[in-house]
């Protein structure tokens, strides 16, 4: 599904991105692990064509982004690190515009349907500067599901949501995944979220790859580790990463 | 797919409570002037006729009416009118990178191409509702308020009447080279806009700019009038006066339906236009390339 080769991207002397290659397989949940300052960011912007890289390959469907940029970004949805939608507008008119967006006809019943998915139809027709920090993420999910991708690039989907928005994200995650297929990449700090909702988990570090495991290959390696700092089973991704990071 | 991103940018321009300042302070100025006009209009004409006073045989009664005060409204605020564009061209893309909605549309299918040309073609038709918008009060509502009458325009040496018969198409001809001067503008403040994360920048920016030429085209001074001046775009900005001045037959009796210098108002026209394409192919070629990292 997504396959990224010797990935790099320099800022002047600042190498931000170095030499990445990582593969993410169809109706996997990907998950994108680094420090403030890893690159993570840098890296979901090139995914996205945000950012022109330096050096390396990206391919989504086989197919390489810089030569067939419409055909695949037509079939990712995303939120780049703290969505700021239009105050002014409604989810509704959010709603539309993506879907014009994606050269789609807007479908009032489906939008609605979205809404009531994400938990914002009683306020469809509000507008988003009245919303919380909560419901702009929420409302930012479905902006990106709109145009029903195949591919989701969620970049920290979970930032600002309370504990039951945090739940409630990660349960939508998960079906997005199991019952329709999707394959979700998505990058995050709360590493117990990760380590809930993800199948396979790339570790960067100062732009560089450091690890990249399924959790159950991780969840093993971290128990040969013998880990000190493990307090419970479930934390054991946290553990693994800061005795990674930390070396 | 271009039409569909217009359709947004245009929604988005006029779902925003901003875009309405413009259009209500249009509408404000175009009012007091007209009130000023009809409470002190015997004044303000007489200003002019006094250093004419051994031409002028035209009672100020009659040069007071709906055309000769349109004309004097244009004169009054075209020239303030591209702060008004500034605020919306000059928001286009920096304001959409400081709020953040910039990446978000940056990551959609269509490409950055489309989408600065669709930013930039709301833009225009924002010129133009506008340009429109102050047709409507300023010569609709001028006429309501001060009647018909043959056009008196005052130059600095000389005066042209126009007959009334004659008269509505020039109005339309200068509104439409209304329109292709700010839409300059509109081209102008889109170019800052791209290399802005700060809507605020590009904004001043713009109106700094055209303060600045028109300061150098008013000073008149030798040097700026053979070098900067004659391709500067305030000086080709004003050029919709041009559609006010006529032909004299020898006896100095105007001639219906002809302009004094139409060649100087091609050239005016062509300069405008040889901007707003240079300034939105700089702004395509910026963006094209740019890294949203805002």
């Amino acid at each position: 599904m997504l396959s990224v080769r010797g990935l790099t991207k320099q800022f002047g002397e600042f190498t931000a991105v170095n030499d990445l290659s990582f593969n993410v397989d169809q109706g996997q949940v990907y998950g994108f692990l680094g420090q403030n300052g890893a690159g993570k960011s840098t890296t979901i912007r090139m995914l996205l064509s945000l950012i022109r890289p330096t050096a390396g390959e990206i391919n989504f469907f086989g197919q390489s982004l810089f030569t067939h940029r419409k055909e695949i970004l037509s079939q990712i949805g995303a939120i780049v690190e703290k969505p700021d939608l239009y105050k002014y507008l409604s989810a509704m008119e959010h709603l539309n515009l993506f879907a014009r967006f994606g050269g789609h006809r807007p479908d009032q019943k489906k939008h609605l349907l979205l809404l009531e998915k994400v938990g914002l139809a009683q306020r469809a027709h509000s507008r988003v500067g009245t919303y919380s920090q909560g419901m702009r993420q929420r409302l930012a999910l479905a902006c990106a599901l709109v145009n029903d991708p195949s591919l989701l690039i969620l970049d920290e989907p979970t930032n600002g949501l309370d504990p039951q928005g945090i739940a409630d994200m990660r349960q939508l995650i998960r079906s997005l995944c199991k019952e329709q297929g999707k394959t979700v990449l998505v990058s995050s700090h709360l590493l117990s979220e990760i380590e809930m909702i993800a199948d396979r988990v790339l570790i960067i570090h100062k732009g560089k790859k450091i690890a990249e495991e399924s959790m159950d290959a991780l969840t093993e390696k971290a128990s040969q580790l013998k880990l000190q700092a493990v307090p419970e089973k479930r934390y054991v991704l946290e553990a693994y990463f800061l005795s990674l990071t930390s070396q | 797919m271009f039409a569909s991103i217009l359709y947004t940018e245009l929604f988005k321009i006029f779902r925003r409570p901003r875009t309405y300042i413009s259009f209500g302070a249009i509408a404000v100025i175009v009012l007091l002037v007209q009130f000023a006009l009809r409470v002190n209009g015997t004044e303000f004409i007489r200003f002019f006729t006094d250093s004419q006073a051994d031409t002028f045989e035209i009672p100020e009664s009659q040069i007071l009416n709906g055309y000769f005060v349109c004309v004097a409204i244009l004169h009054l605020i075209l020239i303030h009118v591209p702060l008004l564009i500034a605020l919306i061209a000059g928001d286009m893309i920096a304001g959409e990178a400081q709020t953040g909605t910039l990446r978000m549309l940056a990551a959609q299918p269509a490409s950055r191409t489309t989408l600065l040309l669709a930013k930039f073609s709301a833009s225009t038709i924002y010129v133009i509702l506008l340009l429109l918008w102050m047709a409507l009060f300023a010569l609709g509502g001028s006429l309501l308020l001060f009647g018909q009458e043959d056009l008196v325009v005052f130059r600095e040496t000389d005066l042209h009447i126009i007959s009334q018969q004659d008269v509505i198409w020039r109005f339309v001809a200068a509104f439409i080279y209304a329109a292709l001067a700010l839409t300059m503008i509109a081209a102008l403040a889109l170019l800052l806009s791209v290399f802005a994360e700060n809507a605020l920048g590009p904004i001043v920016a713009t109106v700094c700019i055209v303060i600045v030429f028109t300061i150098l085209q008013q000073l008149k001074v030798p040097v700026f009038e053979q070098t900067i001046n004659p391709w500067s775009f305030t000086t080709h900005m004003l050029g919709w006066k041009g559609f006010f001045y006529v032909e004299k037959t020898s006896e100095g009796v105007t001639i219906n339906g002809s302009i004094e210098n139409p060649m100087a108002l091609v050239k005016s026209g062509a300069i405008l236009i040889g901007y707003t394409v240079l300034f939105v192919f700089i702004a395509e070629r910026v963006y094209r390339k740019k890294d949203i990292l805002c």
